[in-house]
């Protein structure tokens, strides 16, 4: 019997924003900043679960925020894509581009 | 300033979101905690403080608001989510005792419904008279769902004493008997919204052998509430406080008996016995339960009848006194458990 194949890491539209916007950003954002910077295409009420998602997955890291903005308050997380989000943002990008103009047409 | 703890301690306390924070560790787990719950309550805390230094006040209640709502939609995912997960990690011991409760509240709800039915059965020969061509087997077929729709909560509150005395439950169990209630109050609903009215009108037109106007009792929820306004609407030309009360009480008595396989599932939980017990004790216990939900029906009834509660709250009095007796079953408990009085028992 042929062995089956791992699945491809698979990426949600949603999925795909945040990678686009951390890769595009030098620095680690936080959930509110994601939110800001998609134009309301992320919502605050569900980002952190799909954050969470994606950190299940390997796509992205995350941390505590060195010293907490507010004193006493809680910190907070900044997250960063990983190399393998990297990667599968790349391919799915490169994906698209090339099944884009065929399905246009 | 009394001293260095103190600003920092009532500052904490004074800061939004804490206490969600600490509602909602009760609930998720560690992980959940960290990576949804956390991040949530550490922006609405930056962005109200940024609002406050800035001394925008409105901009402070925005935050407060749209923060909330985002904390809301956080635990309703983690709700699913854990529910997910616990289906998933469900042991076997649980899996028995859920299919226990509802086998035997299966069973139970099949009993009474039979029990429902016998005076409808006697009486259903000499309804028949002469008129011959109407079916036996439909019409009692037909007298089945609102047989079920007063059977189902009873046959719960039975199964779900007869199946978790003297179980050993872990936390998940309640909440999956707890769903499962939910899901079966949703299909009363349903069964008492629109299945029942219809059924007892075919049953009616197939007794009489033609097209009967359509009374009270064969008015669709909707039908009900819209006929309980127009009468209402018309009542100061043409008073019939007791048909206006008669249709309201019915009415809300509809929510009330969809939704008491729920609130009987709460109060049955609450009174299964965790220690062992034997069969007939239990039996005991959940025959005392039905007699007492029984009375309170019926007294909901009366006391909205001779006009000493208003029509809504006889109808929901058996919920009120469920939910009332729940409560006070669970403080009770808690009194008991406290470690003082355990050890002077």
């Amino acid at each position: 019997m042929a062995r089956r194949l791992p699945h491809p890491p698979r990426l949600s539209a949603v999925e795909s924003l945040i990678l686009e916007l951390l890769v595009a950003n030098a620095e680690a954002m936080y959930g509110l900043q994601l939110v800001a910077a998609s134009r309301r295409r992320l919502k605050r009420g569900t980002v952190y679960v799909t954050l969470g998602r994606m950190e299940e997955k390997g796509f992205i890291t995350s941390r505590l925020e060195a010293a907490p903005a507010e004193a006493g308050g809680l910190p907070r997380r900044l997250y960063e894509p990983t190399a393998l989000g990297r990667r599968v943002l790349a391919a799915w990008t490169a994906a698209a581009q090339h099944f884009s103009p065929r399905f246009a047409q | 300033m009394s001293g260095p703890g103190l600003p920092r301690r009532s500052a904490t306390a004074r800061r939004p979101g804490t206490r969600l924070r600490t509602l909602a560790a009760r609930a998720c787990s560690a992980t959940t905690m960290e990576r949804l719950v956390d991040p949530v309550v550490a922006d609405l805390q930056v962005e109200y403080a940024q609002a406050v230094r800035d001394s925008r006040p409105w901009k402070g209640r925005w935050t407060l608001l749209v923060s909330y709502l985002a904390f809301a939609n956080v635990m309703l995912l983690c709700g699913i989510l854990g529910t997910r997960q616990a289906w998933r990690n469900w042991n076997q011991d649980d899996q028995r005792n859920l299919a226990r409760v509802l086998w035997r509240s299966g069973l139970a709800a099949l009993a009474i419904t039979f029990l429902f039915e016998i005076p409808g059965l006697m009486r259903l020969p000499s309804r028949l008279g002469g008129s011959r061509d109407a079916s036996l087997s439909l019409l009692i077929a037909y007298l089945v769902p609102a047989g079920l729709a007063t059977s189902i909560p009873i046959g719960i509150l039975i199964g779900t004493i007869l199946g978790l005395a003297g179980r050993i439950r872990s936390r998940r169990l309640p909440a999956a008997v707890l769903l499962a209630a939910l899901a079966i109050s949703g299909a009363s609903f349903v069964n008492v919204g629109w299945i029942v009215p219809a059924a007892n009108q075919l049953y009616r037109e197939e007794l009489i052998g033609g097209i009967v106007p359509r009374a009270e009792r064969e008015l669709t929820l909707i039908e009900m509430r819209r006929a309980a306004e127009e009468l209402r609407r018309w009542d100061a030309a043409h008073p019939d406080r007791e048909r206006v009360k008669r249709l309201t009480f019915a009415y809300h008595q509809r929510y009330a008996i969809a939704g008491s396989s729920l609130t009987l599932t709460l109060l049955a939980l609450r009174l299964a016995p965790r220690h062992r017990v034997g069969r007939m004790a239990a039996a005991v216990i959940s025959c005392a339960a039905v007699a007492c939900a029984v009375i309170v029906f019926r007294l909901g009834w009366f006391l909205s009848h001779v006009d000493i509660v208003s029509a809504p709250i006889g109808a929901w009095l058996l919920h009120i006194v469920a939910v009332s007796t729940t409560v006070l079953a669970a403080i009770n408990g808690r009194w008991r458990n406290l470690p003082l009085i355990r050890t002077r028992a």
